[in-house]
């Protein structure tokens, strides 16, 4: 997915079912978060969650894991991670294999989900270029 | 001196453990009055310049200061609420460079649940590390070492 983001350019480039973006604050992870919220309007295959949502969920008295369980062939996208992920959620996604979806998780904590190099990128943004890009783990640490 | 929390459950009943930071900013921000070391984070972690009212300048253009970053807002609850010993901050989602930050501070009481190490603090700088039962002083290199958990 290339998406342009007010005017900065950035390629979705995800390897694996469950890709972790880590990177400074301020770098743009939530800004990206938004975009791909503002997307899945009117796309059925996308859903966004974060603090936000997770607080809406339970005051609607529904369940954050009974709500993800229910999404198939999708692309799941996850801010506020490592607030918002209980230790069921993390087994829940790390075993999630066979139904065919993707995850994008914005945050630092790996545990449970069975993240490795090859599925942790990190958000870099170049302000000369105008681009963001993900420098996977497994490629090495490159700045733009 | 900085008290740590390493699980939610340490954190005693009378405190009040600002959990989702975003959400509680944003409800505060509206009637926030930023000061000096606000907008100094808002440049340093965010590079956002504060134009008053509520309003930054960014990269991407002007917006509201809800739109700050997690981690900077993370500072700035930490800066006007730190010393306020009733309060427990999460720092979870706080990157390197606003991590950096919060180990700078004197004051202040924060959960960190998972190890997450700042590229440049004081290796000698003294922390308190509360469990459900004991507290153990540690200097920040013996906690993101043998200390942690």
């Amino acid at each position: 997915m290339r998406a342009k983001i007010f005017n900065y350019t950035f390629n979705l480039d995800l390897c694996e079912n469950i890709t972790m973006i880590i990177g400074d604050s301020g770098v743009g992870k939530s800004l990206i978060y938004e975009y791909l919220k503002a997307q899945s309007f009117d796309n059925e295959n996308i859903h966004c969650y974060n603090a936000e949502k997770i607080s809406d969920l339970r005051k609607d008295k529904q369940s954050f894991i009974d709500k993800i369980k229910t999404h198939k062939n999708s692309l799941i996208v996850i801010d506020n991670a490592d607030t918002i992920l209980d230790l069921n959620i993390r087994k829940f996604i790390g075993f999630d294999t066979q139904r065919g979806n993707k995850y994008i998780i914005f945050g630092r904590n790996g545990e449970w989900l069975w993240v490795t190099e090859d599925n942790i990128a990190e958000l870099v943004r170049n302000d000369k270029t105008k681009e963001f890009k993900l420098n996977y783990l497994f490629k090495g640490v490159n700045s733009l | 001196m900085i008290t740590v929390y390493t699980k939610k459950e340490h954190i005693e009943k009378d405190k009040k453990l600002v959990q989702f930071v975003d959400l509680t900013f944003n409800k505060l921000a509206y009637d926030m009055k930023l000061n000096q070391l606000d907008t100094e984070y808002m440049r340093k972690i965010d590079g956002a310049s504060y134009l008053g009212d509520g309003k930054m300048e960014t990269v991407f253009g002007t917006t509201w200061i809800t739109n700050l970053s997690t981690g900077c807002k993370v500072l700035i609850l930490l800066n006007h609420y730190g010393k306020n010993k009733d309060y427990v901050i999460n720092i979870g989602e706080c990157g390197q460079n606003a991590l950096d930050e919060v180990f700078k501070l004197s004051d202040c009481n924060i959960l960190m649940e998972f190890k997450n190490k700042p590229m440049e603090y004081d290796k000698n700088k003294k922390i308190l590390l509360k469990k459900a039962t004991t507290n153990k002083e540690l200097t920040l290199v013996e906690f993101f070492s043998k200390g942690w958990k």
